[in-house]
């Protein structure tokens, strides 16, 4: 007797690429600078996430969309920038992000989404390692090759999320593979 | 190999190829090689007349580490 297929369940990836225009860039690093020499207000988190770009995962159809982002505390912006431009660690913290990337699009900026779609059984795996990430990320937040863990995006394999086709061709052209050929995902020597 | 890219166009990738070197030591004296290079790499860039987009955060070196020319350039709020 053969069992019974399971249901396919739908996991959506969200991303948008940040705005690296001179009309940004310039108004933005005047906010940095700013900050820094006690001039005026840095810029706010939702900037900073504008500049970068950012990325999410959801599993009710975009409804709510978790995202990785560094929990800085009360440190200034500027600084904590600078400090992961260092290649400093900081705990990761999973928040909705829903309101950022309705805000990129508000914005005009491109935000674009992929379904990764599972069977039930792995997909409910999906969602208790995505449960406990929410209530308390295991990794810290990085830039690529510092001494985090992950950013937003790698953030979205340590979830064991099949970004990857299965295309030979997918993996080969992807720029990293040549530019970085190597890549480092937390603290070691 | 060598990884990093030559050619003009590649210089923005450069950027970040630089970047990821620099986080990837603790070296001092690697650190102001990479440094070195980042900065000729953004006088080409700015030589160029066609760096139109600015590197993302992590594309960038701590500012201490940064030229004043990219500074220069990218506070400009239109191209010079």
């Amino acid at each position: 007797m053969s069992s019974p297929v399971p249901i396919c369940r739908t996991i959506t990836v969200v991303a948008f690429r940040g705005d690296h225009s001179r009309t940004f860039a310039s108004a933005f690093l005047k906010m940095l600078d700013d900050e820094k020499n006690g001039r005026g207000a840095g810029p706010t988190v939702l900037d900073c996430l504008f500049l970068a770009g950012h990325t999410g995962v959801s599993t009710d159809a975009a409804t709510t969309i978790y995202g990785f982002n560094p929990d800085c505390g009360p440190i200034p912006v500027w600084q904590w920038m600078d400090r992961l431009k260092n290649g400093e660690p900081f705990p990761g913290v999973v928040r909705d992000d829903m309101a950022v990337f309705s805000a990129a699009s508000k914005r005009g900026l491109t935000v674009q989404s992929f379904n990764v779609i599972l069977p039930e059984p792995k997909f409910q795996d999906f969602v208790r390692t995505l449960d406990g990430e929410r209530k308390n990320s295991q990794y810290t937040y990085g830039f690529p090759n510092g001494d985090g863990d992950c950013n937003c995006i790698t953030w979205l394999e340590r979830l064991t999320l099949p970004l990857l086709t299965g295309h030979i061709d997918e993996l080969l052209s992807l720029p990293g593979i040549v530019a970085y050929p190597n890549r480092r995902f937390g603290k070691c020597v | 190999m060598n990884s990093i890219p030559t050619g003009a166009s590649q210089d923005a990738k450069r950027l970040s190829i630089l970047a990821m070197k620099f986080r990837g030591t603790r070296s001092d004296e690697e650190r102001r090689e990479i440094a070195t290079d980042y900065s000729q790499t953004v006088e080409r860039l700015i030589q160029s007349g066609v760096w139109h987009e600015m590197p993302a955060p992590e594309d960038q070196l701590p500012d201490a580490w940064m030229p004043r020319a990219f500074f220069d350039y990218w506070l400009r709020p239109s191209v010079p």
